[in-house]
């Protein structure tokens, strides 16, 4: 029965993880330190590790706990966690159960930051739209930055080097600490208002904290609100503020922003070289052209045989003299009897107005006139016919031919018995014919006998 | 030539680049190419110059705010 003085490993555990649960200072634990190993497992608990610059203590969180959180955890970040501290029988390894978990400090600034950048992006404030061009020869340029440090003398040494004609304005600006954003912001405004070329927002490296005046949002929207070109240059390399987005240019260095405002003297002098070595070249090619072409020109056989330099114009001019003779006559012509045939034109189909009435007055007259002319000799036709008909009932023969005839003695025609005595001669005539007869007896009105 | 003492450093550049473009076009007369030349060998030696004669001017401001403590 040696064996019962041991313990199982369970047994141990167990215990263990009981006297952690009975701990009042384990059960509730506030713990600040560094996330790293993090694991976001698909069931939704978070596993990671919490570190400071000595130790490591094992974590988790359960999905009820990480839900809730306003923020992903992520490698490097640091955090404020509550939780309790207890033993996972199986591993046997002790481990934080965090409930709770917030960004420490600098963390909760990180948070703001990732907040303004992502709006300040959405909102288009980083487009290259509104990335001014630097000028390719600047002037002058102002410097916004610390008097004091490496990172000035850095840039006064890289600009003098480089393009030593630029004159240089510094501002000298406070670029860490509380008060150090309203400096730079008023320090802007007035290396905007010296409208300077160009404009180099610059300081050296530093830890997160000293660089966080150009995380702001405020300083951020000064540097864009500026008519003159910015660069900026914060920190070393790995440091990328939001002024670094929103700046015109954004140098990795303050000597890099330095060497990115000016042109270098070297390259300038190499193309000076450059140019006068190619309008040289340029130049003696055009005479070397000039000089063939005049070679060529001056051995011409027409140079050589200078008649046959016009021969042809001469004869040409001549051709050319017939065709304008010929031309001119025969536009004369034409003009003359274009000029003709208007004045026909004039003459017949241009009358006074005056004249044209007159006419029309004229015509109708004379047809009015003929209309009553005839209208008369219709009238005088038709009475003409009328009188002829009825002399003609009046007629001696129209009479004969209904059987009458008349008789005429010596003294023409016979009305009265009375004038002729017996024995006289008479004649009478009838339609057809007459005869001539003697009176044997006178009857004077034996109407009147009766 | 004394007209491009007024003219900047910039001024000097552009223009002499803008010679060497003429220069690379051939419709440019031989009397045009050379003045283009003699202007072209000036610019570059006033260039030069300049450059070889050039000192950075610094001058610091400090304001309200300055980086003094």
């Amino acid at each position: 029965m040696e064996n019962t003085k041991y313990l199982t490993v369970g047994a141990l555990t167990k215990y263990l993880k009981y006297k952690f649960d009975q701990d009042p200072y384990l059960t509730r634990v506030f713990l600040k330190g560094e996330l790293s190993n993090v694991k976001h497992h698909t069931s939704g608990h978070i596993f990671f590790a919490l570190k400071d610059g000595n130790s490591v203590i094992r974590a988790i969180m359960f999905s009820r706990y990480a839900n809730g959180m306003r923020f992903k955890p992520e490698e490097g970040q640091s955090v404020l966690i509550e939780g309790r501290v207890s033993i996972f029988e199986s591993s046997g390894q002790y481990q934080i159960y965090a409930e709770k978990m917030e960004m420490d400090g600098i963390g909760i600034l990180f948070e703001q930051l990732e907040k303004d950048k992502k709006q300040l992006a959405e909102q288009g404030y980083f487009a290259e739209e509104h990335k001014k061009p630097l000028p390719k020869y600047p002037r002058r340029i102002t410097i916004v930055s610390s008097e004091t440090g490496a990172a000035i003398r850095d840039m006064i040494t890289t600009l003098s080097r480089r393009y030593p004609l630029v004159e240089v304005t510094v501002i000298n600006t406070l670029m860490q600490g509380t008060r150090s954003r309203q400096a730079v912001i008023d320090n802007l405004e007035h290396a905007d208002a010296l409208g300077n070329d160009i404009v180099i927002l610059a300081r050296g490296g530093g830890s997160i904290e000293d660089l966080w005046t150009f995380n702001e949002k405020e300083v951020a929207l000064k540097v864009f609100g500026m008519t003159t070109p910015v660069i900026t240059g914060i920190g070393h390399e790995t440091d990328t503020t939001l002024v670094d987005y929103i700046s015109d240019v954004r140098a990795p260095t303050p000597t890099a922003a330095a060497e990115m405002a000016v042109p270098d003297q070297r390259d300038i002098r190499e193309r000076l070289v450059q140019s006068r070595n190619f309008i040289s070249d340029r130049l003696s090619r055009k005479l070397d052209m000039g000089r063939s072409r005049l070679d060529a020109l001056s051995s011409y056989y027409k140079l050589k045989n200078p008649d046959l330099l016009y021969d042809q114009q001469a004869e040409k001019l001549v051709t050319l003299k017939d065709g304008l003779d010929d031309k001119m006559e025969y536009s004369m012509r034409e003009k003359s009897y274009r000029l003709s045939a208007l004045k026909e034109g004039v003459k017949y189909n241009t009358p006074g107005p005056d004249i044209r009435r007159n006419i029309e007055i004229l015509e109708d007259r004379e047809a009015r006139l003929n209309r009553s002319i005839k209208i008369r000799m219709d009238n005088s036709k038709h009475s003409l016919t009328r009188m002829v008909e009825s002399l003609n009932s009046l007629s001696p023969t129209n009479v004969l031919l209904r059987g009458y005839s008349f008789t005429t003695g010596k003294d023409g025609i016979i009305k009265d018995a009375g004038d002729l005595k017996t024995g006289d001669e008479i004649q009478t005539t009838f339609a057809s014919g007459s005869i001539v007869s003697k009176v044997t007896e006178v009857n004077e009105d034996d109407r009147n006998q009766k | 030539m004394t007209e491009t003492k007024s003219e900047t450093f910039e001024d000097k550049m552009k223009h002499l680049e803008h010679i060497v473009k003429q220069l690379d076009e051939d419709e440019v007369s031989l009397e045009e190419s050379l003045k283009l030349y003699q202007k072209g060998v000036e610019l570059t030696a006033e260039c030069e110059k300049i450059l070889k004669d050039a000192e950075l001017k610094v001058e610091t401001l400090n304001r309200k705010g300055a980086d003094d403590e």
